[in-house]
């Protein structure tokens, strides 16, 4: 990408449409979490299959919060507002939804 | 591609700081606080001013005596034996109806000491932490964890907008102009104790992750979260019988456990419904000399005594379980109590100093252009600030001034140091609206006043001055509180002073100034 878009960017943050930086704070905090919970749910239930299912959980659970804070901070650094929604805005709930259809079988629970 | 990050970096850690900052200042000044909850409760509660006797009464004899005034119903029983910074031995109990009610007793004879109508440390300062007592649908726990994230986005940000970390180790330059100087602090502060803070806030994050990442349990157990906590905690459960049974004995099943644990003995203790044949015990591990937290636990038959259940942590579980123990520090460690101490203070000093920085660089540009954003921020910081020290010890004042079963209005003794704290802190946000310029020497003032006021109360009050509190090993948490309070005070007065003098010289023709400047 040419450096010229990053180089605006903290102008544009500073300057750009109160919509936009909310935009960018809904989807770094709430898109950025459905990811991250969604993605160590996934992996954990993977992981299961190979260590104890607990084993699993609580590693997962640990990491979660490292790839909460990477989806963060990449959110406020990234400048193209589509990328963002695509990953955090469309990918989270994708992934977090997907894994509550794991975590309830047939309706139930 | 480096500058240009570190911008984006740089617009993070501004927003997220003016905006979560002073709620990241309560956490810490709170957390910081509950380093000595322990001694905070002594000091508050001075029945419990008890030295650890050297043979504490025997558990069947205090079951017995707490058998006499329990009702029957009671469907839960929590018994932590005393020790070194908890010398009463504390107990809990779980009524027909839900409510929990919190009694101590004394450990050499087992008898019920005097109600202290105090939630005191650990039951207002320490959840205060991580809940802000809160608990309406969790939301304090998860403003918290909003907060704790926004801090490591902090760290990480603040490290990636420095030019020169390692000459930040260096440099303090109190007599530049403030916005250099507290720029120089919150560096000092952030870059000194980095490696703190990034483990503190994580581990603080993991500690509950079971509450904010439930999905990752729910998705691996199916839903069954009671399967998660039996595979991982080995939590065990049995059902009310509805047949009358006798508890066996205590002290028997506390020798088969520190058998089982190489003499290690139980530091908690949990019995579910006493008077049922049913009944069952729970004894969890020693903690005080080890990092970890463990839950590893020993389940006994409540009649008989025999062992049901025995669950030891899994190496992932040990993992996390010592990054919470890191973080709660239950270990007897005073040396590292104080730096823990110390090194939440610097916390707080680094978010303290990153909001001046950012109201001083500001001033004169939202005064010339009429904006409105210091004077809010400012007032924020005053009262998130030094309003919240106020508040905390307007809550040790009014622990001193109010008699034991006092009630006013319908609320408890306990409920109106509550209310004092809280009506305390909305007027020194008050205060600092109304008051503009004058707030931030005006509220030290009064930090130091009500410091050295709680430490003449608690001298008036219980006679537990500080030459008699120093001369008893046993009073030490009372002297410690009281001399922390003196010391706060003595720093309070002197900024209060110097902000005083500060504002003379402001006053004074211009080119004083300048040459007060240079």
């Amino acid at each position: 990408m040419a450096p010229s878009i990053r180089r605006t960017l903290f102008l544009r943050l500073a300057a750009s449409p109160p919509s936009h930086v909310a935009q960018r704070v809904v989807l770094a905090v709430g898109g950025g979490y459905l990811l991250a919970a969604g993605a160590a749910a996934l992996s954990a239930r993977l992981l299961a299959e190979a260590m104890a299912p607990s084993e699993a959980t609580v590693l997962m659970g640990m990491l979660a919060f490292v790839v909460y804070l990477v989806l963060l901070i990449w959110a406020f650094y990234e400048p193209r507002l589509p990328r963002l929604w695509i990953v955090l805005g469309l990918g989270g709930p994708l992934a977090f939804g997907l894994a509550h259809l794991i975590a309830t079988p047939a309706g139930g629970a | 591609m480096g500058a240009t990050f570190r911008e984006a970096m740089s617009w993070l850690h501004t927003w997220s700081g003016v905006v979560l900052g002073g709620l990241l200042f309560a956490i810490f000044w709170m957390g910081t606080l509950s380093v000595f909850d322990r001694e905070i409760d002594r000091w508050m509660m001075p029945d419990t001013r008890l030295a650890l006797p050297a043979a504490p009464a025997p558990l069947d004899r205090i079951v017995d005596r707490i058998a006499d005034v329990v009702p029957e119903d009671a469907r839960r029983w929590d018994i932590r034996p005393p020790s070194e910074r908890e010398p009463m031995l504390w107990f809990r109990y779980q009524t027909a109806e839900g409510d929990r009610i919190v009694r101590y007793l004394d450990p050499a004879t087992g008898s019920f000491l005097a109600d202290q109508g105090t939630l005191a440390g650990t039951r207002f300062i320490f959840p205060f932490h991580f809940n802000l007592n809160l608990s309406w649908n969790r939301i304090g726990i998860w403003l918290v964890g909003l907060a704790g994230m926004a801090m490591l986005a902090l760290l990480v940000s603040g490290v990636v907008i420095h030019r020169k970390i390692f000459v930040d180790f260096f440099t303090f330059r109190p007599n530049k102009k403030l916005p250099r100087s507290s720029l120089d602090l919150h560096n000092l502060t952030g870059v000194l104790a980095l490696p703190f803070h990034f483990a503190i806030t994580l581990s603080g994050l993991i500690i509950f992750f079971t509450i904010y990442f439930p999905t990752v349990i729910s998705t691996v157990y199916e839903g069954d979260r009671r399967a998660f906590s039996r595979d991982a905690f080995g939590i065990f459960h049995r059902d009310v019988s509805g047949q009358a049974g006798t508890l066996g004995s205590l002290d028997g099943m506390t020798a088969e456990a520190v058998r089982r644990w190489n003499g290690e003995t139980p530091y908690y203790i949990r019995i579910w419904h006493p008077d049922d044949a049913n009944a069952y015990v729970a004894m969890w591990h020693n903690i005080e000399n080890k990092v970890s937290l463990s839950r590893d636990v020993l389940y006994f038959d409540g009649a008989t005594g025999a062992v049901l259940h025995s669950h030891t942590a899994k190496p992932v579980l040990s993992v996390q379980r010592f990054i919470a123990g890191l973080h709660f520090i239950q270990f007897e460690h005073w040396i590292l109590r104080w730096l823990y101490f110390v090194l939440g203070l610097s916390g707080c000093v680094m978010i303290a100093t990153g909001y001046i920085y950012w109201l001083e660089t500001r001033r004169k540009r939202h005064a010339a252009q009429g904006l409105a954003g210091v004077r809010i921020v400012e007032g924020l910081t005053v009262g998130g600030v030094t309003g919240i020290l106020i508040a905390t010890l307007a809550f040790f004042v009014s622990n001193r001034l109010l008699p034991l079963g006092a009630a006013f209005a319908g609320y408890e003794r306990a409920a109106l140091e509550v209310w004092t704290f809280y009506l305390v802190w909305l007027a020194t946000f008050a205060h600092a609206w109304a008051r503009p310029g004058r707030a931030w020497r005006e509220q030290c003032g009064t930090v130091a006043g009500l410091a050295v006021l709680a430490v003449v109360l608690n001298a008036a009050t219980t006679g537990d001055h500080l030459i008699r509190s120093l001369a008893h090993r046993h009073l030490w948490p009372v002297a410690g509180m009281d001399l922390l309070l003196l010391a706060g005070a003595a720093v309070a007065a002197l900024t209060a002073l110097h902000l005083a003098r500060r504002r003379i010289a402001a006053r004074r023709p211009a080119q004083n100034v300048l040459k007060a400047a240079e």
